[in-house]
């Protein structure tokens, strides 16, 4: 009830946003670097929305192969300032991340069943906030380039191929907060 | 002017950049479970060996018939004493608590149990008051040692301590990286899992499956290590004597016996063990094949030998059985194979074959000819571990619980009932 209440009352905004400025579709696509300890790697993503204003309210997904594979699904706001020439933009997203591949087998050698786990991988939360500059390269077309701290959370079950002493299969729960810079250069109408 | 401003952007950014890099870590924690063993005595656990009120079966190990009573053992923690006068409605009527049991057998109302290292002799002759009679200590050392902790020679763990335990992990490069060999793994806290004692032929000695690891044959109790048989005289039933051990190193793990021999299941083979002489077993004959678990069953002529493999200690691709002749025990011959799911125990009776097959449960199969093994019926279940046919009824044990079928019609093999475990 809460969450209907609460998508009515920001549609009801965004339409009357909507009323007193122009609304148009918008579009970006981005790939980039995410850099962070464990490891430094690409990311690609697709955000289509809305744009009205200094505003631009989208949904998102791409590949995030930081820690795992995965795909993100998000909502991303962004406002946009400053001169024309080069304009800046704030931006900030947030939403689920769908981890690739599941109950995937492990085994050292083909032969050496006992060490084989299965693992089980969660959907988790992921997230950004950072920074831009874009530049109109044509009427309609901008070229972005963005800095942000970008998180997502991974967290997945290992189990055994053995038991305990209570004859229960062996379980490990892990949890990996990766913590990255995301470096993103694309194109946005 | 531009070039100002934007290079003053530049360092802006630079400078946040600085700032703020020591928010880029990645952190992660490892959650599992921290088992604690709970000591006690030796002195202590045997002096409370008695028949308790019954309890509840939450896992299902050996078995052993006697008389109208099913003996269970659930794993490590004792034997459920089952009352099957009348096998369509068993009743669970005690619980010997036996902390490490995992294997049993019965002659002449002795109750010979292992606890941990040692074999225990229990007198069961009142059903009321049962009594520890006597001990051979670490018959089993091997058994000293369990997740990790070493018991002393006076101590056994009699249960443990179960807590939720959450470590950091610290990640560096390379590592928290999930990749097609696997992610950021430490071991842990593992065990071994062992699988009861058999006899055929005498009213007076319990009836075990081809999963148990002993074997009562007249006076003496063979009793498998992970290596040795070992041979205990039971002439007295309540002082029982280790007097031999044979060893072999093919990773041992069941015990059937026919009349002078030894049939013995291991990793490497199926071997035979000639009792001519009870107090030593002598090596006679083996069936090799690839390495894999494998209960065996034998009859006059022919040994019938189930091999499964599975993700745990019988690693391989190997589901099968193999008929043997064995008409000369020194060689050992294959008549034929047959292709089955995860077979596991088995039992004959007549020429009715019963084989545990892992999750395809139950099969019946008609044995008359070794070349031409029938199947009649097959009853799926959850993952099913050991048979024993006597007298009409099949006693199954499986992953949810202890079934018997009526197969006294042959061609109409019947569930008469089951008792479930309880978690």
């Amino acid at each position: 009830m809460k969450t209907l209440l609460l998508i009515l009352f920001c549609s009801s905004c965004v339409k009357s946003i909507a009323q007193k400025n122009k609304v148009y579709f918008s579009s970006s696509a981005n790939i980039g670097l995410l850099v962070g300890e464990a490891q430094k790697t690409a990311s690609f993503q697709i955000i289509n929305g809305i744009k009205i204003d200094k505003w631009r309210l989208g949904i998102g997904t791409g590949l995030d192969n930081y820690g795992t594979k995965s795909i993100p699904a998000f909502i991303d706001v962004r406002y946009t300032y400053g001169a024309k020439k080069w304009q800046h933009f704030v931006y900030a997203n947030g939403g689920i991340d769908f981890p690739l591949y599941n109950n995937f087998f492990r085994g050292s050698t083909p032969n050496n069943n006992f060490f084989k786990s299965t693992y089980k991988l969660y959907n988790s939360l992921c997230g950004e906030a950072g920074v831009g500059l874009s530049k109109p390269i044509t009427k309609k077309l901008s070229l972005n380039l963005t800095a942000a701290f970008s998180y997502k959370h991974l967290q997945y079950l290992e189990t055994k191929n053995y038991n305990d002493v209570l004859g229960n299969k062996v379980t490990n729960m892990y949890n990996f907060y990766y913590r990255r810079l995301a470096l993103r250069v694309g194109l946005q109408f | 002017m531009l070039h100002q401003h934007l290079t003053k952007k530049l360092l802006l950014v630079a400078m946040i950049a600085t700032v703020v890099s020591g928010c880029f870590k990645d952190t992660g924690t490892k959650t599992y479970k921290l088992y604690t063993p709970v000591y006690q005595t030796t002195q202590a656990v045997r002096a409370a060996i008695k028949n308790d009120a019954p309890q509840p079966i939450s896992s299902v190990g050996k078995m052993v018939l006697y008389g109208n009573f099913i003996f269970l053992n659930e794993l490590n923690k004792g034997i459920h004493i089952i009352d099957n006068t009348n096998p369509a409605s068993p009743v669970n009527k005690a619980f010997i608590k036996i902390p490490g049991n995992e294997n049993l057998a019965i002659k002449d109302n002795m109750l010979f149990a292992d606890c941990f290292t040692d074999l225990f002799a229990i007198d069961i002759t009142n059903a009321n008051n049962i009594v520890l009679k006597n001990a051979v200590e670490n018959l089993f050392p091997e058994r000293r040692f369990i997740n990790g902790y070493q018991m002393d020679v006076n101590t056994v763990i009699t249960d443990w301590i179960v807590r939720d335990t959450v470590v950091n992990i610290t990640i560096e490069e390379g590592q928290g990286i999930w990749t097609k060999n696997g992610s950021y793994l430490t071991s842990g806290p593992w065990a071994w899992q062992f699988a009861s004692v058999a006899s055929s032929l005498k009213s007076t000695t319990g009836v075990n499956g081809s999963t148990s690891k002993y074997a009562i044959v007249n006076d003496y109790l063979y009793a498998l290590s992970s290596n040795k048989i070992n041979t205990v005289t039971i002439a007295q039933l309540d002082n029982p004597k280790l007097v031999n051990s044979t060893v072999n190193n093919g990773t041992i793990e069941t015990i059937f016996p026919f009349k002078d021999k030894l049939f013995i299941g291991a990793q490497a083979g199926m071997f035979i063990y000639s009792i001519t002489n009870p107090a030593s077993p002598v090596d006679v004959g083996k069936f090799t094949h690839a390495r894999v678990c494998d209960p065996v069953i034998a009859d006059e002529s022919i040994a019938y030998v189930t091999l499964h493999s599975s993700q745990d200690r019988c690693v391989g691709f190997t589901n099968q059985l193999d008929v043997v002749d064995i008409t000369n025990v020194n060689k050992p011959t294959l008549i034929k194979t047959y292709a089955l799911t995860r077979p596991y125990g088995l039992s004959k009776d007549g020429n009715l074959l019963f084989i545990c097959d892992g999750n395809a449960g139950l099969k019946v199969f008609d044995a008359t000819t070794a070349t031409n093994i029938i199947l009649k019926q097959s009853f799926p279940s959850q993952e099913t571990y050991d048979v024993i046919a006597y007298n009409g009824i099949a006693y199954v044990t499986a992953k949810d619980g202890l079934y018997q079928y009526n197969y006294k019609n042959a061609n109409n093999v019947q569930l008469i009932s089951k008792i479930g475990i309880v978690k």
